[in-house]
């Protein structure tokens, strides 16, 4: 199994380029923000244009459930600055998996090293600290730079859902990847 | 109140006097085996879910699969109903061990399909199925429903992490 080196503290969780603290009521006016953004929008499985109203709805209802359902973090910079907002969703705590949920504020994030921080603190918080046993994310296929992203993390692609979204006058098939706790290739796939 | 007639079943609304009979068969092991459910349910989870199946919001269209001569053998229908993507999964339990293996899962299905695809014009169904239920992955296998996906240590069981196998049929397989 594998920790991540720099956990120093509980406030926080620290990593080399970015830190995850807590999702604020005041986070979510750029949260709205960016998932309304017309490239990000036909990725996710929200298909309608977000307002405060869905915003506040969606805050409410991630703290409903004790365990909880849904984890969100703030992703900050290293000075303290909003880059991103990430979470693990879906938690099934009797079969110990759940989602791996993730948007950082720019374009082309996944080739960025705050992407790979992000995904490796995630991972280490939900097989370190939750106990979790598997992650998984669902992809579309409108996205292939988050493939890509998820292939380079060492991700293992477990099937293609046909036809699973209606999106811009078409079917559109999502893969599921997934991270087993035990899988022996961890972190990003070496390039030379 | 739909009822959709086949052969030797029909596939009738769900009434609350069926509730004791499906709690005694989700909680028998020959079906709860095959299911990701992993409490026994009692009487006021039954009543709540009975209750769920007429709220608007509901993303569930259950039946209660009956023999021609109005003896309940059964339950199906269709779940996690998706209208903005037109899908949904399959449920279907065909209760009493010894009227496995007659044809009535296979005339239920036909009929929740036929349903599913022409009437409720969805256009993609899913059935997930746990590794060890053998029975079902022939069962759907024989309706044309194709393999998507493997979920590794998807269910923890018996001290022991299983696959789950994600079937799908699109409306024009």
């Amino acid at each position: 199994m594998f920790f991540y080196p720099s956990q120093k503290n509980y406030l926080l969780i620290e990593g080399n380029s970015v830190n995850l603290r807590s999702l604020e009521l005041e986070d979510l006016e750029i949260l709205k923000k960016w998932r309304n953004n017309k490239v990000n929008r036909i990725h996710t499985r929200e298909f309608r244009l977000l307002n405060m109203v869905n915003q506040k709805h969606w805050f409410n209802s991630i703290h409903q459930d004790n365990p909880p359902k849904f984890i969100m973090f703030g992703v900050t910079d290293k000075q303290k600055k909003l880059i991103g907002v990430c979470g693990l969703t879906y938690i099934d705590w009797k079969n110990r998996h759940c989602e791996i949920s993730i948007i950082i504020f720019k374009k082309n994030w996944q080739k960025s090293k705050q992407a790979e921080d992000t995904v490796m603190l995630l991972s280490d918080h939900a097989f370190g600290e939750l106990n979790m046993h598997r992650l998984w994310v669902e992809i579309f296929d409108t996205i292939p730079e988050n493939i890509e992203f998820f292939e380079s993390m060492n991700f293992v692609k477990e099937g293609i859902l046909r036809d699973k979204l209606w999106r811009d006058k078409k079917w559109h098939n999502s893969f599921i990847y997934s991270k087993l706790v035990n899988d022996k290739k961890y972190g990003k796939k070496k390039t030379r | 109140m739909v009822i959709l007639k086949g052969r030797t079943v029909i596939l009738r609304s769900v009434k609350k006097s069926d509730l004791k009979l499906f709690r005694d068969w989700r909680n028998s092991s020959v079906i709860r085996e095959f299911n990701t459910q992993f409490t026994l349910l009692n009487m006021k989870q039954q009543n709540f879910w009975f209750n769920s199946l007429s709220d608007k919001k509901t993303d569930k269209s259950m039946f209660t699969i009956t023999e021609k001569k109005n003896t309940v053998i059964g339950i199906c229908g269709l779940t996690n109903i998706n209208w903005k993507n037109r899908n949904a999964s399959i449920a279907i339990i065909i209760g009493k061990p010894r009227l496995h293996s007659k044809g009535f899962g296979t005339e239920s299905l036909d009929l929740l399909l036929e349903y599913g695809f022409k009437e409720l014009k969805l256009h993609r169904i899913v059935a997930d199925v746990l590794e060890f239920n053998h029975k079902s992955i022939v069962f759907f296998e024989k309706f044309g429903f194709k393999l998507d996906a493997v979920f590794r240590d998807y269910l923890f069981r018996n001290g022991k992490w299983w696959k789950l196998f994600s079937y799908s049929k699109i409306n024009d397989d």
